[in-house]
């Protein structure tokens, strides 16, 4: 239902998106330079993801986390490396990769309706199938009569569920979320969790998902990468081994306190004892 | 639980700012009321110098030069300077504003310029612009519209240029051009700060207005607001000098009301960043 999108999409077929990861990041860099300062944001960030994987990515705040996204998305250059999306370098954004922000990004001057319309329209939709489009969305994420409310009328958490629908409008391959559900109450995240693994599951999607939660990580993902900060780099690289459909059930199974054991342990290490003034360690002048 | 931790007088000092802000138009207007009873009440008991009138009495003097026509006629001049001046300046303000902060290369010619000449007080503009186009209405206009350009130019500026990165990469994820990006994203998403300039060029408008009739104005048809109230003080006709302020103080305040009414139609979603709780 999510992949029924009226544009036809690339001409790949079956055979040629099997044998090679949908998406290789290699030895991506990024470095920013502001006030006559350098900050390593990411050092060779490698990895591959196979198409329908659901990628989580978890790591205390400031190990490049956005950035990364930010580079997956199109939106930032590495400083070296390369992003490869079925075979072809990522230079722009595209619509293939659908991006959801760390802040609110709606349109506060638009419906939700009209937000999640939007994309639509600009990919050449008429007026009327974009409307038709974006009601079934919103129905998607739990939406329904909300349609004419603006976004400043939402919570925190109906903002996000609109935000995925437009989102998934784009009719992407891989979804990028960036910490959607960082802002949210204990419930909120948990109910949003679990309609997004619904929504997962009804679809092809590839979704990478940033956190610093580990539950959440976990809870989510066919496998989970560790970064570490300062500069970011990946840690670890762990799959899941947790049945599917997963659901409130799985919140309580003792394996899931495992992971979170096992990632507590590494998170702690990688931040090591701390002496003071540490958190610059990453940053020197130039 | 936080509820019924918090003081008594606390609870009661939340109900009542509550109860205030759900009535604050008839709050507002019985404060007026009772400003101008007590006003009124004392200038008939202990009287007051001549030259300060008492509302009733300035009320008079209002039909009194309304009926004469004196009073449109003012107002019309003044209002038509105003009227001139403010769109002259606020659209040139608005649109190379925006165009500044959509493009980088003009921003920062245009802001080397800008930040060069605003420190200059405008009103000093007045008898230099005297010296080349007279006292007319040219040069009042002129000096309305350079004046009431800065804060419409520094905040549609500052608005195009603050925009949310994010909204833009939204557009950019969605295919989206950058004229479409432009006209559909970045200027709607910096709209409610430039439109938060154009009403400080409202504002700034009258007082210019007032500012260019006083010097060098005619007594004639078209003295304007201003010029007559000059000219009434150096006469002594306080009931005309204190009409005219009261149209003065009515005019700007209907005018502003009636821009954040329009405001508040216009731009659903975003009306609160330009005009506050109201
Ligand atoms: N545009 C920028 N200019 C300069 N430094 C930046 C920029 N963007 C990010 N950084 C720096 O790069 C590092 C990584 O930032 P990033 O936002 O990717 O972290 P994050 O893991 O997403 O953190 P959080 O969990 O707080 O969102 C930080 O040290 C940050 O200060
Ligand atoms: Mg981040």
């Amino acid at each position: 239902m999510l992949s029924s999108n009226a544009a036809p999409s690339g001409a790949t077929t079956m055979e040629a998106i099997t044998d090679q990861p949908q998406l290789r990041l290699t030895g991506v860099r990024k470095t920013f330079h502001r006030d006559r300062k350098t900050v390593e944001a990411l050092r060779d960030v490698s990895f591959e993801v196979p198409r329908g994987q659901f990628l989580s990515a978890l790591g205390p705040s400031g190990c490049g986390k956005s950035t990364m996204l930010h580079i997956i998305g199109g939106f930032e250059t590495a400083t070296s490396g390369s992003v490869h999306l079925d075979g072809k370098p990522v230079t722009a954004p595209g619509r293939d990769r659908g991006m959801m922000f760390q802040q609110a990004t709606l349109f506060p001057w638009k419906t939700v309706q009209a937000n999640v319309a939007w994309p639509l329209l600009v990919d050449g939709w008429k007026r009327k199938h974009a409307r038709e489009r974006a009601r079934e969305l919103l129905a998607t994420v739990g939406l329904s009569g909300f349609e004419h409310s603006y976004p400043a009328e939402l919570s925190g958490g109906m903002r996000q569920r609109a935000a995925l629908a437009r989102t998934l409008g784009l009719a992407p391959d891989i979804l990028l979320m960036d910490e959607p559900f960082g802002a949210l109450d204990a419930q909120t995240r948990e109910l949003m969790q679990e309609e997004l693994t619904r929504i997962w599951q009804e679809s092809q999607l590839t979704v990478i998902f940033i956190t610093h939660d580990i539950n959440e990580a976990v809870f989510l993902g066919d496998r989970v990468l560790v970064m570490g900060a300062r500069p970011g780099r990946i840690i670890a690289d762990v799959e899941i081994e947790l049945d599917r459909p997963r659901g409130a059930h799985t919140k309580r199974d003792p394996k899931l306190v495992e992971y979170h054991n096992e990632f507590w342990d590494l998170i702690r290490q990688e931040a090591g004892p701390q002496p003071s003034g540490s958190r610059d360690a990453g940053e020197t002048p130039s | 639980m936080t509820a019924t931790l918090t003081p008594e007088s606390r609870v009661g000092r939340r109900e009542w700012a509550e109860w205030m802000l759900d009535r604050r138009w008839p709050v507002a207007t019985a404060v007026v009321l009772v400003l101008l009873a007590a006003w009124q009440t004392y200038g008939v008991i202990a009287g007051l110098p001549e030259y300060i009138l008492t509302p009733f009495e300035i009320a008079g003097s209002v039909t009194e030069l309304l009926a004469s026509g004196r009073l449109v006629e003012l107002s019309s001049a003044s209002l038509g300077r105003l009227t001139a001046g403010f769109l002259l300046g606020t659209t040139s303000g608005v649109l190379i504003g925006l165009l500044s902060g959509v493009s980088r290369w003009f921003g920062d010619i245009v802001d080397g310029a800008v930040g060069f000449t605003y420190p200059i007080p405008k009103i000093t503009l007045l008898p230099i612009l005297a010296i080349w186009l007279g006292f007319t209405d040219s040069t009042r206009i002129l000096v309305i519209a350079i004046a009431v350009f800065f804060p419409a130019y520094i905040n549609a500026n500052a608005a195009t240029r603050g925009v949310d990165q994010e909204l833009v990469w939204v557009a950019k994820n969605a295919g989206a051009g950058t004229l479409r990006t432009v006209l559909q994203v970045v200027l709607p998403a910096a709209l409610p700060r430039t439109v938060a300039g154009i009403r400080q060029s409202l504002a700034l408008s009258f007082i210019f207005m007032f500012a260019t009739e006083a010097i060098g104005s005619s007594t004639g048809a078209d003295a304007g607001l201003g010029g007559e109230m000059f000219a009434a003080r150096a006469n002594g006709e306080y009931d005309v000098l204190w009409a005219a302020l009261a149209t003065v103080a009515v005019l700007g305040g209907t005018i502003d009301a009636g821009f954040r009414w329009l405001v508040g139609r216009l731009m659903r979603g975003q009306e609160l960043e330009v005009t506050g709780r109201g």
